[in-house]
């Protein structure tokens, strides 16, 4: 089975999901790494200028000039654990497609020609549909939150604000957020975790092992798993967590640890 | 090139950057707020500052009412009833929220303004004083009920009650057969923001016990309701204009005046139907601030953005409504949402400025050259921020008591 993960260069999370993949003895035919999405010089400019005022700019101009003369090159570990995706990739010889973007006629045709199988989100932005049909299974992705319940960002954060359940799905990616058919759920348990890094942690480490066991069991049968659809009415979607409310957060998880 | 050049120097010069403090309030729009607070360590002083801000528009007029705005091309304007109104509300709350009287004294000074007036048939006069004292606005009118309201329950005020009963009576009769209403607005065309007049309505027949003012404002809700957009929970009407009505977008500013009222008076008539409505146009709206990171200040019929620079009220106004449906459903995606619109209103407020029109105001728009209240700084948005982080306070201070 040739599988692909979907990343980018210094995605954590990349190396992260390989390392599993291969402690299962699944090693990757390809990471295609994604390059990130930054705002137009002109919008970054003027939101620095904002923030900071019109000194930002020459502060910004000679801190880079020190900075290319002080370069230095990224640091590396012996533990693949460390490494970005791009850094695991080269230390285990695995091949990595640079692409532009997922979207793009020329990336999707590229991605078509390489046969996949299966695809795995292991720290891409968010998928598009044309990209969803392309590997021969689909497009795997781990979720840190309960589906349907929790869809969106920092669901592990706000199922532990609303006591909801806490862990993990796998799912089908499908061009919703979070919405595509559920594999498997993976509950983690509550106790013990005393701060919102904790918290991410455990469910992090819940999902890795769960989707690398998947895809060691998808290896095994060349088959895809049943998924059993959600309704969009049945979930909500999650953002961004506001500090306030995180502090909170990290304070009813003291108490209750 | 020239001709925006020319556009531009022409903006400037309205805004008169030689007055005291103009200069630093026009560079703090484009440069060194510094980061955005999430913390919450300024809110206290940002709230400080607004109230401080209300006082010199109050204090800027002889009347006793508060100055509709601050502008940087003239400075205040005129007192301006609606907003004296429902900022009589605020005042309250500010005098118990510190324990300083000094803010019910000001409310009282803005209720003999307000009194005096009142028109023969119970109605308000639309607009600001120096340009309007004898035309009634229904839209106006309640707004004030809403202050009469308050200050008649907090006081115990007969006069008060008494002018709150007679502005009551005259917006049921103003009211058309189907619930709309029409008479005494812009070209006589309904506006489905009017909720937020109905709800005043509904507020005060609750507090009054007079079941015809109720029984007004749930056949205006009625009328609003079927002019919601069920795919999108957008209110058709919600605009100021009529090419707002047509091309189905508005400012948020009155999008949340539709949404709120629509809130208010469901919740005051336990009609689960229009609180469900308010929720979904509120669901779409907090997903355009959290998709975007800011709310642009119009925006259309599936909450997509119509104008870049955000209307500041509209942000403020918004969190309130974000934060009465997370006392409602419990849901804190909404207050979520409401921390960060105001977020962005605080860093949008100059608190340190030499000239007290400016010192704590919030513009209308952000930047504030934007076409909401254009170079000028209304007194609702300072209202209304302030409603917006006491709210703020009370639900993190109940969060944290009630883990």
């Amino acid at each position: 089975m040739r599988i692909a993960l979907l990343t980018h260069r210094h995605s954590r999370k990349g190396a992260v999901v390989a390392s599993a993949l291969a402690a299962r003895g699944i090693r990757p035919g390809l990471i295609v790494c994604e390059q990130p999405q930054i705002a137009p010089a002109t919008a970054r400019l003027r939101a620095l200028i904002l923030e900071r005022g019109a000194r930002a700019l020459t502060d910004k101009l000679l801190s880079r000039l020190g900075a290319s003369s002080r370069a230095e090159p990224p640091q590396s570990s012996a533990s693949g654990l460390m490494l970005d995706a791009a850094g695991w990739a080269e230390q285990h010889a695995i091949a990595l497609l640079d692409l532009p973007d997922l979207i793009s006629a020329a990336s999707l045709d590229r991605l078509r020609s390489e046969a996949i199988d299966l695809m795995i989100h292991a720290g891409a932005g968010i998928l598009r549909a044309p990209l969803l049909g392309i590997p021969r299974l689909g497009v795997l992705n781990a979720h840190m939150g309960v589906l349907p319940r929790y869809r969106g960002m920092n669901v592990a954060e706000w199922a532990a604000w609303e006591k909801g359940p806490l862990g993990a799905t796998l799912h089908w990616i499908d061009p919703g957020i979070d919405t595509g058919r559920i594999i498997r759920i993976v509950p983690v348990a509550r106790q013990g975790i005393s701060n919102i890094a904790a918290l991410r942690k455990a469910v992090d480490e819940a999902q890795t092992a769960a989707l690398a066991d998947l895809v060691a069991q998808m290896v095994a049968s060349d088959q895809a798993p049943s998924a059993e659809p959600q309704r969009r009415e049945d979930g909500r979607q999650y953002f961004t967590m506001h500090p306030q409310i995180a502090r909170l957060l990290e304070q009813r998880l003291a108490q209750s640890a | 090139m020239l001709a925006s050049v020319k556009t531009a120097a022409r903006h400037a010069l309205d805004c008169r950057p030689w007055v005291a403090g103009h200069g630093a309030y026009l560079l703090h729009q484009v440069s060194g707020r510094g980061p955005i607070d999430e913390t919450g360590a300024l809110d206290d002083a940002a709230m400080r500052a607004a109230a401080g801000w209300l006082a010199a528009a109050q204090d800027s007029q002889s009347d006793g009412g508060f100055s509709g705005r601050y502008k940087l091309a003239s400075g205040w304007s005129s007192s301006y009833p609606e907003t004296t109104g429902y900022i009589i509300p605020t005042l309250l709350k500010l005098a118990d929220h510190w324990g300083e009287p000094q803010w019910r004294d000001r409310a009282a000074r803005a209720i003999d303004f307000l009194l005096g007036l009142q028109l023969a048939d119970g109605a308000f006069p639309g607009g600001e004083v120096l340009e309007n004292r004898t035309r009634p606005s229904p839209f106006n009118s309640a707004q004030i009920l809403h202050g009469l309201t308050h200050w008649a329950r907090s006081t115990g005020d007969g006069r008060t009650a008494a002018a709150a009963a007679r502005c009551a009576a005259w917006l049921m009769s103003v009211q058309d057969a189907d619930g709309a209403y029409r008479r005494h607005f812009y070209l006589d065309v309904a506006a489905t923001y009017a909720a937020h007049l109905s709800c005043w309505l509904a507020e005060y027949g609750d507090a009054f016990g007079d079941s015809a003012a109720l029984a007004s404002a749930e056949r205006h809700l009625d009328w609003v309701l079927a002019r919601q957009d069920k795919a999108t929970g957008w209110f058709d009407l919600a605009g100021f204009t009529e090419d707002q009505h047509r091309d189905r977008n508005a400012y948020t500013h009155t999008i949340a005046y539709t949404v709120a009222g629509v809130l208010t008076t469901s919740l005051i008539l336990k009609r689960e139907d229009g609180i469900a409505a308010a929720r979904q146009a509120a669901e779409g709206i907090m997903r355009r601030l959290e998709l975007s990171r800011r709310l642009p200040g119009v925006l259309d019929w599936r909450w997509r953005e119509v104008e870049h620079p955000q209307c500041l009220t509209g942000n403020a106004q918004m969190a309130l409504i974000w934060f009465a449906l997370t006392r409602h459903d419990g849901d804190w995606r909404f207050a979520n949402a409401g921390f960060k619109a105001l977020d962005l209103v605080k860093h949008a407020q100059l608190r340190d400025n030499a000239n007290p029109g400016l010192a704590g105001g919030i513009g209308g728009s952000d930047p504030v050259w934007g076409s909401y209240i254009p170079k000028a700084l209304p007194n609702w948005a300072a209202k209304y921020f302030i409603d917006g982080l006491l709210e703020k306070r009370g639900l993190l201070q109940e969060a944290a008591s009630n883990p």
